[in-house]
């Protein structure tokens, strides 16, 4: 499965990241230097993909 | 896991802002310590939180058109209250030639100095076998995409 990482930089220098399938280290490690190097987080989400993981893996705990 | 995570910009590098003159065809002049202004505040154009018209026209660096003695210019101002740099400007007329270059309200000086922050933070990622394309996006968006597999 393909890794991605989106970085879209609008006018004004908002930023957005969206990381995909990214194995062997958690996606906010890969982002989170860079987040700090640009300023302050407005706004964290997880995508409909990472939910769906995430419900997936508290259904197995339980 | 995927994340989507939205940032408000704050100028912070020095050096990466210089990289973004030089994208937007601006020139840096570090230790200027006033920039061309109208001179006097005509309550015509937004004064950034913490500021006051006062001041304008003092600054620590500055951004300058080259080859434009008309053109205003920016400066580049220590920020009181997050550590980071704020950017002070006089838009009236489009500041003679300055917003051609910086994009309204410096929207695309902002946009670059992003784009050399980021490209400086991503070298890790691309020494773990990531690709990067750059491309347009919406609205003057840059969009930067790293692939491995």
């Amino acid at each position: 499965m393909a890794q991605e990482i989106i970085i879209t930089i609008e006018r004004g220098g908002g930023t957005t990241f969206q990381v995909k399938g990214v194995k062997g280290m958690s996606c906010k490690d890969v982002t989170r230097e860079i987040e700090k190097a640009l300023g302050k987080v407005a706004n964290t989400k997880l995508t409909a993909e990472a939910k769906a993981k995430d419900n997936i893996a508290r259904q197995k705990l339980r | 896991m995927s994340h989507v995570t939205t940032i408000d910009i704050v100028i912070k590098d020095l050096d990466a802002l210089r990289k973004a003159c030089e994208e937007c065809g601006l020139e840096f002049v570090e230790g200027q310590t006033t920039f061309k202004w109208f001179g006097k505040f005509m309550n015509d154009s937004p004064v950034p939180e913490g500021y006051s018209p006062a001041d304008y026209g003092k600054c620590e660096h500055a951004i300058k058109v080259p080859g434009n003695k008309q053109a205003y210019e920016i400066g580049v101002v220590q920020n009181k209250k997050t550590e980071g740099w704020s950017l002070l400007f006089d838009s009236w007329n489009g500041g003679y030639g300055l917003m051609a270059k910086a994009g309204a309200q410096c929207g695309k000086l902002t946009q670059e100095y992003s784009k050399a922050v980021v490209k400086k933070k991503l070298k890790p990622v691309l020494m773990k076998g990531f690709k990067l394309k750059q491309k347009a996006g919406e609205n003057g968006a840059i969009v930067l995409h790293l692939r491995r597999g």
